[in-house]
């Protein structure tokens, strides 16, 4: 459920998940009996995102700040980037290369080569897929990996 | 993308709010996106790569502001662009990626048993016995070889993974001299002195003040700027720094005035040679100022 706050570009998505499911537990609770529950989330949540939008709330200037200078954010960036390189080493070879040609052919001089490269990966959709999957691969072994290194 | 499935197009519409005003367009994509596990990997593949091209800079102005004020508001989206920042640190820096050792392990040859004593006949009694004497001494010498080919073999393996081991931790410690190594630089180039700009309202877009000009040389990490607000209130200001052609690169909030002096750090990392204006909130008009990259010190 929470990736359809996300998706909404909700703020407080977690928030949000949470009241779906204590609707959701108060509604069973009632003794009603639903064949499809995830048609139930799904009209709570549905629900829940309309009150949400209705209510006003002062939206500040988004933070955007992309290179944070605070010596905190560095250490943080140089940690994730020492996580990363041991996450990298995990990966299937195949995985890696994918990964690192798919970075090395973006951008608007390369375009044959990311042509090349969809075509050897079945095109741009599955292509695309693929790196979505390592990229998470990757992110949950990074956030392993700091969360190991804080402890 | 299968035919069932919206178009690409459609999701990063959706993506970036632009249906919000839709809603029953809207209801049936997000329905659609959360049920269809398919469509929901693809619409995640999508939001990744709208991070991209936002990164990149790839996208129109319209587009820009919409990732700024919706898309990027989710915390989840956030961290996601954070990684998507890490991962092109590393591709850009260091794009040649691994060479992975192979093993080369030598193929050990198929032992082979095959009993033939059915097929042949039995010639004479002694010939038989004598037969099964040779085929138990032929089997116990099999045996003694094989245990000696499987210790030589495995004595090579256990060296190769010792070598290897060996070889990983020599890696892992240079590794580590080097983020030291890394760090230390990093140390050094926070106490050097940053890039200084002073910008008063005769800075103005459009003012009748010199223009000013930063310089940045290639080790600053920092452009120290202090921008004269003349009479307005002390308090918290946002500022947003923009291109000429309009686009923020970098932004803050909750920055403390006083005196009438508005005093913070720009990272310089993401300022090239051109022209730049930095909008203060309450102020009319954004200040202007030209940045020079300096090549040499």
């Amino acid at each position: 459920m929470g990736k359809y706050f996300v998706r909404k570009g909700c703020r407080d998505s977690e928030e949000l998940s949470g009241e779906t499911r204590d609707r959701v537990v108060k509604i069973i609770n009632a003794g009603r009996e639903y064949p499809k529950p995830e048609a139930l989330f799904y009209s709570v949540a549905s629900k829940i995102w309309k009150e949400y939008a209705r209510k006003p709330r002062s939206e500040s200037l988004p933070s955007d700040d992309v290179l944070p200078l605070r010596q905190q954010e560095t250490d943080k960036k140089e940690q994730q980037a020492y996580c990363l390189e041991k996450c990298l080493a995990q990966l299937t070879e195949s995985d890696r290369n994918l990964i690192t040609n798919y970075y090395q052919v973006r951008g608007r001089n390369n375009t044959e080569a990311r042509k090349r490269l969809m075509a050897e990966h079945g095109g741009e959709n599955t292509l695309r897929v693929k790196a979505f999957r390592i990229r998470l691969k990757l992110r949950v072994c990074i956030d392993a990996c700091v969360n190991e290194t804080v402890k | 993308m299968k035919n069932k499935f919206p178009s690409e197009d459609v999701i990063r519409q959706y993506l970036l709010g632009k249906f919000d005003d839709q809603e029953e367009r809207e209801d049936r994509l997000s329905e659609q996106m959360l049920f269809d596990h398919e469509l929901s990997e693809i619409v995640d593949s999508i939001e990744d790569e709208i991070i991209e091209d936002y990164l990149d800079g790839a996208m129109s102005a319209t587009d820009q502001v919409a990732i700024r004020q919706y898309f990027l508001r989710p915390v989840e989206r956030q961290e996601k662009l954070e990684f998507a920042q890490l991962l092109r640190r590393r591709f850009e820096t260091r794009p040649a990626g691994f060479a992975k050792k192979k093993f080369t392990i030598p193929s050990e040859p198929p032992a082979k048993l095959v009993d033939d004593t059915s097929t042949r006949p039995h010639s004479s009694h002694w010939h038989s016995h004598s037969r099964t004497f040779y085929e138990l001494a032929a089997a116990v010498l099999v045996f003694a070889f094989g245990l000696l080919y499987n210790s030589s073999v495995n004595h090579k393996w256990q060296s190769q993974l010792e070598a290897s081991r060996l070889s990983q931790t020599q890696i892992q410690e240079q590794l580590a001299q080097q983020h030291e190594q890394v760090a230390d630089l990093q140390k050094q180039l926070q106490s050097l002195p940053p890039a200084m700009l002073q910008l008063s309202n005769t800075h103005f877009r459009g003012g009748s003040g010199n223009e000013h000009v930063v310089e940045i040389k290639p080790w600053n990490q920092r452009v120290r700027t202090e921008v004269d607000l003349g009479s307005a209130p002390s308090g918290d200001y946002e500022v947003r720094l923009e291109t000429k052609s309009g686009q923020t690169i970098w932004s803050q909030t909750k920055l403390p005035a006083s005196s009438g002096v508005l005093s913070f750090d720009m990272p310089a990392k993401g300022i090239s040679a051109g022209e730049y204006c930095l909008w203060v909130s309450s102020q009319p008009k954004p200040y202007c100022f030209q940045a020079r990259i300096s090549k040499t010190s």
